[in-house]
């Protein structure tokens, strides 16, 4: 009936981060009632994982449970969502045209999270970590498990597709 | 038109992961060119818009406690507890038994099972408060919490509502108790809950009442049936209950 050290751990690692599992899981799923399963989930791994967290960054670890958990929870549920994106290293880009920034400056907060909500997984995943979570580069890689130059090509994507979308004049 | 690795380049410095040198350099390639500033331009103006208009997700408090709880599921929240080891118990109970009475080792047994399923009652109460859903079937009706029990058991235990005497019946749940299931009724006394466990009577053993780890105990037979009742309540408070159940059980038990 005592707690045991790894409570006292998993009080120390896991729970900080919470909010930031909560909002990756939120914008991998798509809404909160998933995102709060996929939290449980991910946080009764990371307790059963405990001892194989070797210090360091807490919330990387915790993200990187988080994803994989999303993942798993997405090919059970939503098979559909989880259609493979190559990685494009060639990357299209809008053309430099000036109204495009004012229609991308004028975007309101339900088409941003609809621009988003479309990105293929791979894209949305990486923007998420980089701008909602506010990782840096050699963090997402890691948790991710792909090079830095990917991250980097996988970012830009995002947001060229970003930028394109909300600098539609026909979207709004 | 930029190139590729001009843009990879305007995301790096975009996101602070460029060092001095390599931002010097950046923006000598930006004043340079004009597609490449312009694109940049887009991409702060993406961040802003997306930092102005996007609220970080916050996880729900729900969420929180029942994550909270996976790390101390024996930890009431806001009434931590230190608990009073179970084999000190039983250590005091040999103790007391060897001093009130010759028949040591009979008096032994009772009490360790006592301390044991005490044990087990006590975790399952709080765990059903824990869980935030104390009852399988919650209703202050007996005539849904019976016919409920009356479906999964072959003999139903007795309900009776005693709202009029300070504990309204909650509901009612299932639990198992050494590998059978056991019908339990809930009560509710001020903000406490009651977990009442019927359990068969083996054996014959007076009525007791004890205190482990907080919580108040009272155990009473009535027939065949051997009454557990686990509650934070005040131990007399808990045994003017058991009184209040015996007097309303007493007798042919009301129809209906």
């Amino acid at each position: 009936m005592t707690k045991n050290p790894s409570d006292e751990q998993f009080t120390t690692v896991v729970i900080p981060h919470l909010d930031d599992a909560y909002a990756l899981a939120r914008w991998l799923s798509g809404n909160s009632a998933d995102a709060e399963d996929i939290v449980q989930e991910a946080c009764l791994r990371a307790l059963r994982g405990l001892d194989r967290y070797a210090g360091g960054n807490a919330r990387a670890w915790l993200l990187a449970i988080t994803r994989n958990a999303a993942f798993t929870w997405l090919a059970r549920n939503r098979s559909k969502a989880l259609v493979a994106t190559e990685d494009i290293e060639t990357l299209a880009r809008a053309d430099a045209t000036t109204p495009e920034e004012a229609l991308i400056a004028k975007a309101g907060t339900a088409a941003i999270e609809l621009a988003i909500a479309a990105l293929p997984p791979p894209f949305k995943e990486t923007l998420v970590l980089r701008d909602i979570n506010g990782l840096s580069y050699r963090d997402i890689a890691e948790i991710t498990g792909a090079p830095l130059g990917t991250v980097m090509s996988r970012l830009a994507r995002a947001r060229g597709l970003l930028m394109a979308a909300l600098g539609r004049p026909e979207t709004e | 038109m930029s190139t590729g690795n001009e843009t990879l380049l305007a995301q790096a410095a975009l996101d602070g992961e460029l060092d001095a040198a390599g931002m010097l350099d950046f923006e000598d390639r930006l004043a340079a060119n004009t597609s490449l500033a312009a694109e940049y331009g887009r991409l702060k103006t993406l961040r802003e818009v997306m930092r102005r208009e996007l609220v970080k997700p916050v996880a729900p408090a729900p969420l929180r406690q029942r994550i909270a709880a996976m790390a101390a599921p024996s930890i009431a929240p806001g009434a931590a507890r230190t608990a009073p080891p179970w084999q000190a118990m039983a250590a005091l109970a040999i103790l007391a038994a060897g001093l009130g009475s010759a028949s040591t080792l009979l008096a032994l047994r009772p009490a360790i099972e006592d301390t044991n399923l005490a044990g087990t009652l006590v975790a399952d109460h709080k765990r059903g408060l824990l869980s935030g859903r104390p009852a399988d079937v919650a209703s202050s009706d007996r005539h849904t919490v019976k016919p409920w029990f009356a479906t999964r058991f072959a003999l139903a235990p007795k309900v009776a509502d005693l709202g009029p005497q300070g504990f309204p019946l909650a509901g009612g749940r299932i639990d198992v108790i050494a590998g059978a299931p056991a019908p339990v009724l809930l009560y509710r006394h001020k903000e406490h809950f009651i977990s009442l466990t019927a359990l068969p009577a083996q054996g014959s053993l007076p009525p007791r009442a004890f205190v482990i780890d907080g919580y108040s105990v009272q155990v009473w037979r009535d027939g065949g049936t051997e009454y557990w009742a686990i509650s934070d309540i005040d131990p007399a408070e808990l045994a003017s209950f058991r009184q209040f159940f015996d007097a309303a059980n007493s007798g042919p038990e009301k129809n209906g």
